[in-house]
């Protein structure tokens, strides 16, 4: 059972679940828990001999029952895959399980907004290789998505869309350009190679997209994320996280996904270290019109 | 290992698109859902 300590220096939550220090941590391929359980192989989490998408309670969850939730979703049976290598059709498959498990675990009491998330890379601190991404079920609402809502408010409207407008009116920074989504390098990017990929219309979650709009963003995000692969002919890390609407029916927020990339180049990291995290202030090395040429280079569809 | 074994009826395409799913309880009580491709 995790704990929660309210530090006021920073004016935020912090969750303690020390379970997790136990936490399996990059077990060879032969031990890994999110694999089919094969026959006369170790048992895993998912005790079939194929599946397509599994989703499960975490086993050391930051979250549980009665005050939120943890699950991992894995993409795929194919242990060496990725999520920009997936089958098209998965892809816009997991969009619809992204979309049930936030409907279905939105919908509780104890559950103020629902975070769907991939860490990808050990550069990110991810402790399982299988293609997998998570979902944590806050019981309050945190710092970023409140700070979204705060912009809304600052704006005097949807955030969301007033910065699509401006980057569509700029244009020097977008990367890939759909019918349904528009993905770009923002304006005041806090990473190297930090990009969104944002609904057009203005959608507070996934339960408001139309089935071609699922479609859609499920090929924006596979088109940017292979061409992360592309951008340095490695597996590009990078942190993937859904930004929705808050759980409390106010319908405020606007569907879009966020790249965290840590590389700013093939072999070097971008850390976050004494500015930003002493001051809250990112100093970037690299331009985000720079980082939006390099990657339109590297990405279909891009404009 | 498996405490439960529940196939949902067929979900309405608007909620779940082209998916399935089936939720079973494994023996330390977690849930695990397997969605699986309803066209196949």
């Amino acid at each position: 059972v995790s704990e929660r300590r309210f530090n006021e220096l920073r004016g935020e939550e912090v969750v303690y679940a020390v379970a997790r220090q136990e936490r399996t941590f990059l077990p060879d391929a032969e031990h890994c828990p999110l694999c089919a359980t094969r026959p006369g192989g170790p048992a895993t989490e998912i005790p079939f001999e194929s599946f397509e998408i599994a989703v499960f309670d975490n086993l050391f969850p930051t979250f549980q029952a009665p005050a939120g939730a943890a699950e991992v979703v894995v993409y795929t049976d194919d242990h060496n895959g990725s999520f920009a290598g997936l089958d098209p059709q998965r892809a816009r498959d997991l969009m619809w399980v992204w979309r049930q498990r936030y409907e279905e675990l939105g919908a509780r009491e104890d559950v103020a907004y629902v975070l769907i998330f991939e860490n990808r890379g050990v550069e990110v601190g991810t402790t399982l290789h299988h293609p997998h991404g998570q979902i944590y079920a806050f019981p309050f609402l945190p710092p970023v998505p409140a700070a979204e809502l705060a912009a809304d408010a600052r704006l005097g409207g949807c955030a969301t869309c007033a910065l699509l407008e401006r980057e569509l009116a700029d244009a020097q920074r977008i990367i890939y350009a759909g019918e349904e989504v528009l993905a770009y390098v923002p304006y005041a990017a806090r990473w190297p190679y930090e990009t969104h990929v944002v609904m057009r219309e203005h959608r507070p979650s996934l339960l408001e997209c139309e089935p071609g709009e699922l479609d859609a963003l499920a090929g924006a995000l596979q088109a940017v994320t292979q061409g992360f692969d592309r951008l340095f002919a490695r597996p590009f890390p990078y942190v993937m996280v859904l930004h929705q609407a808050p759980c409390d029916g106010r319908g405020a927020g606007h569907l879009h996904v966020e790249f965290y990339p840590p590389l700013r180049s093939a072999t070097k990291l971008k850390y976050p270290a004494g500015c930003e995290q002493g001051a809250g202030t990112f100093i970037m090395d690299v331009l985000p019109e720079a980082s939006a040429a390099a990657l339109r280079a590297v990405i279909d569809g891009a404009p | 290992l498996l405490s439960g074994v529940s196939a949902e009826p067929p979900p309405p395409t608007e909620r779940y698109g082209p998916l399935g799913l089936v939720r079973i309880v494994k023996g330390d009580g977690r849930v695990l859902i397997l969605f699986s491709h309803a066209r196949r």
